[in-house]
Order: structure tokens, then C-alpha cells, then sequence
């Protein structure tokens, strides 16, 4: 088979090999999403953290954990819909959120031995900080689809 | 003839052999060729997924992957989303390194 190959076959397989798509824009939407949610969702149990614990509100504080915990189930079931990943995305996913899980440790370790507590006008940006590794990784995987 | 002496032949033989003989087996056929070439674009894909985007039944997909996974090109990965079994398939590292290069086979053929 390979002796009979011609050069017109070849190049055939190279153009068929260059666009062969298997990345729907489906999976795309759900992968971004994902990262855009889970960004969205660290920044605010970082600031809803903040906030409960500086205005001495343990129920709030347990409140809003909870209420964390179900967005990032529903994240991680709309994640699940993608039926594939484009390459790269498990090593920007990987530094996306090991990059956001660290600034909220920080935040965290930041506000809980500060006193006076924190401002909003201090922490409320950070929180946005917090947020972007994220935000960023979800246009690198959209970038990575293309 | 000494050692050297054959080595440098055999490297010169090789050197100027044709293209064609780069071509990887086990990829050129035109399935698997296609499922290769889909999952490169990818970390992992389901099967459906590569089923879809190659275009062959359930059976014929199995059975190729099933040469792929036996020539180390493929690996092939079961678990549930929900209750819903599913199988995930990737290219391995040695798998990604043939389709490369073959590819650099069908550029020189292709090339003239």
C-alpha cells in the first residue's frame, strides 16, 4: 500500500489530518464556562467569607460554604457535558486553578490575621485577583479550541 | 570494514532511503489514520465523540482502537458520568510521537 502512496494522496492526508475537528463548540462553551464559574465562585466564598466572619456571622459564614458547595456541583456536572477536551486544557485547567486556589489561601490567611479587619474597598478588589488565573486559563482553552 | 565504516553506511542508508518508509503501519490505514488524527487535536475525547467526528459505527471504532491500544498508540479509559458508563479515549506520548512522524513521511512524499 505505502509503494502505491502518490504525492497528491499524501498531501490528502495532511489536509484531512488539519481539519478534522472533533472540539464541538458545545464542549468549548461548557469548558469556559466551567473555569468562568469556578473563578466567579472562589472570588465570592473568598468575599462572602470576608464579609460573614468581619461582621461575626458563623451562620452566614456556614451559609454561604454551603451554598459554594452547590454552585461547584453544578459546575462540575456542566463540565461533565463536554465530550472533549482540546489539547492543553488539563495543563491550563491545572494552572489556572492551582494559581486561583492559592490567592484565596493567601486572601484567606491575609484577612484572618489582619485586624482591624479589612476593608471592602481592600478586599473586595483582591477578591477579583483571586478570580482572574481562572478567567484567564478559560480563554486560553477557547484560544486552544480554535 | 571497520565498525565505524558500518555504522556511517548504515546512517547514509538511511539518510537517502525513501519517505515512504517512515510511514508508520499501523497508522496509515485510513480509519485509524482518521482517529489518530482526531484525537491529536485533543487531551482525551469520549468515544461517541471520536464516532462522530470520524464517521464509522460503534463496531468498526472498537475495533480499531482496540489495534491502536494494542500497538501503545492509544489508551483507552472507562468510568460513569452519573450513572451513565463512558469511555474516554486519549493518545499516548509514543502514540503522538508515530503520528508525528508519520506526518513528516506524508510532507516528504507529498512534497515530491
Amino acid at each position: 500500500m505505502n509503494d502505491r502512496l502518490t504525492p497528491a494522496e499524501a498531501a490528502a492526508a495532511l489536509d484531512q489530518a488539519s481539519t478534522v475537528q472533533i472540539v464541538s463548540p458545545a464542549d468549548v462553551r461548557a469548558l469556559t464556562a466551567y473555569l468562568v464559574g469556578l473563578g466567579a465562585a472562589v472570588a465570592g466564598l473568598l468575599a462572602a467569607s470576608w464579609w460573614t466572619l468581619s461582621h461575626d456571622n458563623p451562620v452566614g459564614f456556614a451559609v454561604s460554604m454551603g451554598g459554594y458547595a452547590v454552585v461547584l456541583s453544578l459546575l462540575v456536572a456542566l463540565q461533565r457535558r463536554a465530550r472533549s477536551t482540546p489539547r492543553g486544557f488539563k495543563r491550563i485547567y491545572a494552572w489556572g486553578l492551582g494559581a486561583t486556589m492559592a490567592l484565596y489561601v493567601i486572601g484567606i490567611m491575609w484577612f484572618s490575621f489582619t485586624r482591624p479587619w479589612l476593608s471592602a474597598a481592600v478586599f473586595l478588589p483582591y477578591c477579583l485577583v483571586v478570580a482572574l488565573p481562572a478567567w484567564f486559563a478559560a480563554v486560553l482553552i477557547r484560544r486552544a479550541a480554535r | 570494514m571497520t565498525d565505524i565504516q558500518q555504522t556511517q553506511q548504515a546512517q547514509q542508508t538511511q539518510q537517502t532511503q525513501h519517505a515512504r518508509f517512515d510511514l508508520d503501519e499501523v497508522i496509515h490505514a485510513p480509519v485509524r489514520f482518521s482517529i489518530v488524527a482526531a484525537l491529536a487535536k485533543v487531551d482525551e475525547a469520549e468515544f461517541a465523540a471520536v464516532r462522530d467526528a470520524v464517521q464509522v459505527s460503534d463496531s468498526v471504532l472498537s475495533k480499531q482502537v482496540t489495534i491502536l491500544e494494542g500497538a501503545g498508540y492509544v489508551g483507552v479509559k472507562k468510568g460513569y458520568v452519573g450513572k451513565r458508563p463512558r469511555t474516554w479515549l486519549s493518545l499516548t506520548r509514543a502514540g503522538r510521537a508515530a503520528f508525528e512522524s508519520h506526518l513528516a513521511a506524508l510532507r516528504a512524499i507529498a512534497g515530491g
